[in-house]
């Protein structure tokens, strides 16, 4: 039925169709000489992924053709992340990029070699790791937050929407192509995915919270939706594993399928978001949240889309990104409700860990959407901007368009395709969802008839305490909307805060200013240091590169006199 | 049946609210405001139009009535009747219920950086911050009901035990329902948590956030919460009661059982001190103990 197939490629034409739209004109002025380069590179990359895909069918033949995609897929993505190629920061971002695609495409080389029955566990971890570079498992997550600040906003929305999830695809062929002697271990694949899942899921949004660039918080908002596809493919796997349970099949066509759905949610709900943010840019020239705010009044077209999108992405009812997290919650809670240990732990793990990144998703929205687009504008660049030109919105549009069509056809991909558990408590929300849509309209009315002349009338100054002259510096900024919980985590976040104390009378605070900045623990507490380690080893070998010819020939002689030694005794 | 049970609800809100702040009237040696006073208030304001400020959007406009929505959608799926309620309260599921209570939190925090002001500001950072730590609390104690009941959907976790499942179960229950009041006290933002009488200070919450709601929109946000109080309660007496098996009879129980915690949410509010907004997370960790103790409790006893 090709179902795996069709749901992964939805995300590369809708996404990709949106993109390209909005590209037409997020890239202007100057940087129109470079459009041949730009779309050389976006449609190279367009259809490597599509040819990811093709040769994902056939990867039980060969593997080879899924391999060369893959590594077409990254080179063609990396040209379009290094399209702004002349900035140093955008240089070191395709660096990162392609040093952990040709990582992750060095461990799938290793993957299918020892995919037989003896060495399948290795296999199975070195595609987690190859395939999880690509999706952003933590720890191998550190090039999200460089690769899509540094990439145009239609290639950040392409890559995060539609690439990013093909590592699922590929890891779940991988697992389809299994040795035919060998049971593969479920519980091993279970239990890795969903830890790798929750540490995704909490941290990744956790980083999501204290980022203070837009897209930086996008990306990290990627690793916590991968983290919760990953809860769902994982607690399925527990599932199917377990023996004694009776329903196990519908319990796991709804862990697989709610992982599927929130696929494609995460992908039109993100890949506007990222649309959203590049508007932003080229309206404000910033990524820089506190250097935003009242933008909802000067792009109100913009603003409406991404605010709709980010709640969406929250997780909240009525919007779809609820849908795929309420049928990983339900099929959590059947794995409790079935009273077995391992399920139970299970379910316990992935419904808290759901939990606590939604918690924390409201706040990283919360503080996108206030920080950008409500309040006062902080900068006169953001005072001046105007509503984008129409395709740059319309392109938003589709996508948004797209997330509300998802609320019903997950509903019946879940009833009727994957044969899931309790699809009646989905029914029941969108319905829930739609009363909810009904009954804010209904409010809305009664406001309109029970106050004098149909509600709101005046228009005063924000009450700040009798002070009858708000400036935007008295505005919450977006640091200091999510401040509390940067403290309180910051053990782990470990931001690092620049301040400019009071110079003059304490009266007049015009001079001080902070600012902070969030590092990715991953990159900075584990691969730089590894990075630095490699490099020191490999300075010993300085050693014998010393310039000394006497000792190159001693060298040449030592391998010779060894090869024939070698050649006499064998 | 069913319709009926949610007017009900919808109607006796405000009464609770009234009920806590005449027992806080009792403690202080007050007359009090009375039992209705919350109707008054609504009565009054709704007829009020809406002053706004002035560079604020159609956020601000429309996030009180899509919150007060999204409560009432949440008092429409719960079970109210248990066994008898509506399809749709019997498949509905706890996560959509808790859910929905956050439409309404995300909406009201959006309006509150909205209209820009630094209070505001700082109720929806501390509003932010306790809501990330509540929703573990909630979902742990939602797990601990499945495991108890053996159902998934909010109608089967809260149908209450039979009188032997009970008995055995009384110390794993009290836990999970302490846990429950914890979260119950810090989501409708009452003392330890947030002080609702402190209008117009810096230590508020849920008050800050509403500083420039006025007129039929503050309507909608007081009712709101006197909803979500309800709502709340209903959930923490539903986890504590009993089966019954008249509905009717179960109902009023129900409606009781949140009285009396309307009434001990005025003790404890009138006998308590508010913490110190950095030690209430800590709080809240600590009902997130209880409540994981008892699942313990649950598994192996």
């Amino acid at each position: 039925m090709f179902l795996l197939e069709t749901i992964f490629t939805i995300p590369i034409i809708t996404v990709g169709l949106a993109a390209a739209i909005h590209a037409t004109a997020y890239i202007h002025g100057e940087e129109r000489r470079h459009f041949p380069r730009f779309w050389g590179f976006f449609i190279s990359t367009i259809l490597s992924m599509a040819a990811v895909i093709l040769a994902g069918i056939f990867v039980a033949e060969c593997e080879l053709p899924l391999l060369v995609a893959w590594e077409a897929m990254a080179l063609s993505s990396a040209g379009l992340v290094a399209f702004d190629s002349t900035k140093k920061s955008v240089r070191k971002a395709t660096w990162i990029y392609l040093l952990a695609c040709h990582a992750g495409v060095a461990a799938l080389l290793l993957t299918f070699k020892l995919n037989c029955s003896a060495t399948w566990t290795a296999a199975f971890f070195l595609a987690v790791i190859g395939f999880g570079l690509k999706i952003g498992f933590p720890p191998f997550h550190s090039w999200l937050p460089e690769a899509h600040p540094a990439a145009p906003a239609p290639a950040s929305a392409v890559m995060s929407g539609a690439m990013i999830p093909l590592g699922f695809y590929g890891l779940l062929k991988f697992l389809s192509i299994h040795p035919m002697t060998l049971t593969p271990n479920f519980e091993t694949v279970g239990w890795t995915l969903l830890a790798i899942g929750a540490v995704g899921a909490v941290g990744g949004i956790l980083f999501a919270v204290a980022q203070t660039n837009l897209k930086k918080l996008l990306a990290f908002s990627s690793v916590e939706n991968m983290g919760i596809v990953a809860i769902g493919l994982g607690i399925g796997f527990l599932t199917l594993s377990d023996s004694n349970c009776s329903e196990k099949i519908h319990i796991a066509g709804l862990c697989f399928g709610g992982a599927l759905v929130h696929v494609l949610n995460h992908a039109f709900l993100k890949g506007a978001l990222f649309l959203g943010a590049g508007s932003i840019l080229r309206q404000t020239g910033t990524l820089d949240l506190d250097k935003m705010g009242g933008l909802m009044r000067r792009m109100p077209f913009t603003g409406a889309l991404f605010t709709l999108n980010a709640i969406g992405l929250a997780g909240m009812p009525p919007f779809n990104g609820f849908i795929g997290e309420l049928a990983i919650y339900i099929s959590a809670f059947a794995m409790i409700a079935t009273g077995d240990t391992t399920l139970v732990v299970a379910g316990f793990v992935a419904a808290i860990a759901l939990a606590l990144s939604g918690g924390l998703a409201v706040a990283a929205y919360a503080k996108a959407i206030g920080g950008a687009f409500l309040g006062l504008p902080r900068t006169a660049k953001a005072a001046e901007a105007a509503e984008t030109p129409r395709r740059m919105w319309i392109a938003m549009t589709i996508l948004t368009i797209l997330s509300v069509a998802m609320i019903p056809a997950s509903i019946c991909f879940l009833r009727y395709y994957a044969n899931a558990y309790a699809t009646d408590a989905l029914t029941g929300a969108a319905i829930a969802g739609g009363a909810l849509v009904a009954l804010a309209v209904a409010l809305i009315l009664v406001r309109r008839f029970t106050c004098p002349r149909g509600g709101i009338v005046t228009k005063s100054p924000t009450w700040d305490c009798g002070y009858h002259a708000p400036t935007a510096r008295m505005t919450y900024t977006a640091t200091a909307i999510t401040q509390p919980l940067v403290d309180f985590f910051r053990k782990f976040l470990r931001t690092r805060k620049y301040i400019i104390p009071f110079k003059g009378a304490p009266e007049d605070p015009t001079d001080a200013a902070i600012a902070t900045e969030t590092d990715d623990i991953a990159l900075s507490s584990f691969w730089r240091p590894a990075f630095t380690y490699i490099a020191r080893l490999f300075q010993r070998a300085h050693l014998l590169q010393n310039g000394s010819l006497h000792l190159y020939i001693l060298i040449v002689i030592l391998a010779v006199l060894t090869l024939l030694a070698f050649a006499l005794a064998s | 049946m069913n319709i009926i049970s949610i007017i009900a609800a919808t109607l006796l809100a405000p009464l609770f609210i009234g009920i806590t702040n005449q027992t806080k009237a009792f403690f202080a040696g007050r007359k009090g405001p009375g039992l209705f006073r919350l109707y008054a208030d609504l009565a009054k304001l709704i007829r009020k139009s809406c002053p706004r400020p002035e560079h604020s959007t159609w956020i601000f406009a429309s996030a009180q009535p899509i919150a007060l929505a999204s409560v009432l959608t949440a008092a429409i799926v719960f079970p109210w009747n248990g066994p008898a309620s509506s399809s749709l309260s019997l498949s509905a599921s706890a996560a959509l219920f808790f859910y929905l209570l956050g439409t309404g939190r995300i909406f009201t925090l959006l309006a509150s950086l909205d209209a820009g002001s630094a209070f505001e500001g700082m109720g929806s950072s501390r509003e932010v911050q306790f809501s990330t730590f509540l929703e573990p609390i909630i979902f742990i104690v939602i797990g601990f009901l499945v495991l108890f009941s053996g159902g998934t959907s909010l109608a089967s976790l809260l149908s209450g035990a039979s009188t032997a499942a009970w008995t055995d179960n009384a110390v794993p229950i009290a836990l999970a329902a302490l846990a429950f009041y914890v979260v119950f006290l810090s989501e409708n933002c009452r003392v330890p948590f947030d002080d609702p009488e402190t209008h117009l200070e810096l230590t508020m919450i849920h008050e800050a956030m509403l500083l420039d709601t006025a007129g039929a929109d503050l309507a909608f946000a007081l009712y709101g919460s006197a909803l979500k109080f309800e709502l709340t309660a209903a959930f923490l007496a539903m986890m504590i009661l009993p089966r019954f098996d008249s509905s009717i009879i179960r109902l009023l129980a129900v409606f009781g059982a949140v009285a009396a915690i309307a009434i001990i949410t005025g003790i404890v509010e009138s006998t308590m001190a508010r913490l110190r907004f950095l030690k209430s997370p800590l709080a809240l960790i600590g009902a997130a103990l209880i409540a994981s103790l008892a699942i313990f409790f649950a598994l192996y006893r």
